[in-house]
């Protein structure tokens, strides 16, 4: 429409000196211009009236993985001499093949089709619409028009397949699941020995025990396996995920809090998700598939942020997770994050931390000098009593060099080991 | 298509209107003329589509100025004209830059040519004819072509903000 105010302006000016100082010859030069004016607004196309139809070859999956978006457009209202189509590609999207836009002449009733196709990052892409844009033949008028698409792509983190991740609440759900109860009754785990009750197995039955007692006989006792209640918390505070040269751990975090959460959720137990950062984003517990969608969802949606209240975890909602619960924390941890967790400890929450680890991260990207070497191991030494810390108040420590597959990582320090491994202390 | 038709209007606009002012005698102008054409030609060159606006600006205030200064006419018709079309080809050819490779842009180029090929002939032809054909105004009508013109601009400007 500039345009158009930029040859009205000069056309303005011409007639305007003309007609004031009688000169004809200005009149006769802003001829072609008005003339130009009047051929665009001959030929003004009317707004577009279209039909779109929009759709997805995939609606989630895995980062980089190419999805086809096909668009079909029909235009119902009278012809179009040029018609710019553009399909509103949500921000971080890479169209691999294709274009989303198209610049046509569209007839009566003629329907356009094409496709493109897009790849991305994890994360949550809305298209919201697509602009139809009508011109004259000369670009002097132009109707623009935005017709709702309403499709959506998530691109879910990467899901690592877990054998067990072994917890041990304190208190359990009363289903049974493969998390030790610490409660007696039928099970795997040698749990005690009681005295024998009417209906117990002949096979329970502790012959080596009861030998020694005339009186009685005695059976042996196992540990009950149930589900349990898992609160999976999500760093995502910029301070402890973004390093110099905006580079960020918070893809590991997401892709550690989905593997683990799949896993909970592939053991039966009810599992909630929160991301902690600029705001609190709460995935309320539930248990399968359904809630595995949700996580993976809340997963594809979580961004790092900042703000002043979450700048450290003295304002983590603990009430959120069912006492005595196994908490799960996955964050590249800051020194003053330990107190918060000690504190979680002490009111006897189970609780297992992945931290991936920032030093081992941000050396890798930086040169093999003297210097960097010596602030490394200042680093990792001021990190070590970090974890010291937490291990000392009885926390279940990962640290995961993110170099390693975090599979395998999780298999080495987590791997199923039998419970009198671990003593009493988780 | 349209690269050439665009390069070849600056070179006739700049021509026209250097001829002009070499006939006038104005020979310092003339090599200015020239010198902007080649520099808007760069421009060209360069993709800075901005510059086609300030282009159309100084060739119609050089080609009004000549007028003004009663320098031969049909020159500075001819030159501004060219302007005009440079102007457009610049926009239009950025535009097509927003299709994709597979579209077929060909038929939009020709429609567009054919279109302002139409405009710009009758254009030149009725600016030539009202440059020379001599007509004598009172202040009265005047008065009246300037009140109709401003109301013409008005309503024209009101309409392009309403769309």
């Amino acid at each position: 429409m500039r345009r158009a105010y930029l040859l009205g302006l000069i056309a303005w000016a011409l007639i305007m000196t003309g007609l004031l100082t009688f000169r004809g010859e200005l009149l006769a030069l802003a001829l072609p211009l008005v003339l130009y004016l009047l051929g665009g607004m001959l030929r003004a196309p009317q707004g577009p009236n279209l039909k779109v139809t929009h759709h997805l070859s995939l609606e989630r999956v895995s980062a980089h993985t190419p999805v086809v978006v096909s668009v079909s457009v029909t235009n119902l209202g009278p012809a179009l001499d040029s018609m710019l189509l553009e399909d509103l590609l949500p921000a971080g999207l890479k169209v691999q093949d294709g274009s989303p836009r198209h610049l046509l002449k569209l007839t009566r009733g003629q329907t356009f089709e094409w496709k493109y196709t897009v790849s991305g990052l994890r994360g949550f892409y809305p298209f919201a619409s697509l602009r139809a844009e009508a011109h004259d033949l000369l670009d002097v008028v132009r109707r623009e028009n935005l017709v709702s698409t309403g499709d959506q792509l998530f691109i879910l983190p990467p899901i690592l397949r877990l054998r067990r991740v072994p917890i041990r609440p304190r208190r359990t759900r009363v289903y049974s699941g493969i998390v030790p109860a610490r409660v007696g009754g039928p099970g795997v785990e040698f749990f005690g020995v009681r005295e024998y009750q009417a209906g117990d197995p002949q096979r329970w039955i502790n012959w080596q025990k009861s030998a020694r007692q005339i009186s009685a006989l005695y059976s042996n006792e196992f540990e009950q396996e149930r589900v349990a209640d898992v609160g999976i918390v999500l760093d995502g505070r910029i301070r402890t995920n973004l390093f110099a040269g905006g580079r960020s751990m918070f893809e590991y975090s997401a892709l550690a809090a989905a593997t683990l959460a799949d896993a909970f959720l592939a053991q039966g137990n009810r599992v909630g998700l929160l991301v902690y950062g600029r705001y609190l984003e709460w995935t309320f517990p539930d248990y399968g598939r359904i809630q595995r969608e949700r996580i993976l969802r809340a997963l594809a949606l979580a961004q790092p942020g900042s703000s002043q209240v979450f700048s450290d975890l003295d304002h983590l909602p603990t009430r959120l997770f069912p006492p005595r619960s196994q908490i799960v924390f996955i964050s590249p941890l800051t020194e003053e994050d330990t107190d918060m967790l000690t504190r979680l400890r002490a009111r006897d929450f189970q609780v297992m931390v992945i931290s991936p680890d920032p030093v081992a991260f941000e050396l890798n990207y930086l040169p093999k000098q003297a210097e960097s070497e010596l602030a490394g191991r200042i680093l990792r030494m001021e990190r070590e009593l970090v974890l010291q810390r937490l291990q000392r108040a009885g926390v279940q420590l990962v640290n995961w060099d993110v170099s390693l597959p975090f599979d395998r990582v999780v298999s080495n320090r987590l791997g199923w080991h039998p419970a009198w491994v671990y003593g009493g202390n988780w | 298509m349209s690269r050439i038709f665009l390069i070849a209007s600056i070179v006739v606009s700049s021509l026209c209107l250097a001829i002009g002012y070499w006939l006038g005698g104005l020979l310092a102008i003339a090599l200015s003329v020239l010198l902007w054409g080649a520099f808007w030609l760069i421009a060209v060159r360069r993709g800075w589509s901005w510059f086609a606006n300030i282009g159309l600006l100084e060739t119609f205030s050089l080609a009004a100025a000549a007028l003004w200064l009663k320098l031969p006419a049909v020159w500075m018709l001819a030159g501004a004209l060219g302007s005009l079309l440079a102007w457009d080809l610049t926009a239009f050819t950025h535009r097509l830059q927003l299709g994709a490779p597979q579209d077929d842009l060909r038929i939009l180029e020709r429609n567009h040519l054919i279109w302002l090929g139409l405009l710009a002939g009758l254009g030149l032809l009725l600016s030539i004819a009202a440059a020379w054909i001599p007509l004598r105004l009172t202040l009265g009508w005047g008065l009246l072509l300037a009140a109709l013109a401003g109301l013409g601009l008005l309503s024209l400007i009101t309409w392009l903000l309403r769309e």
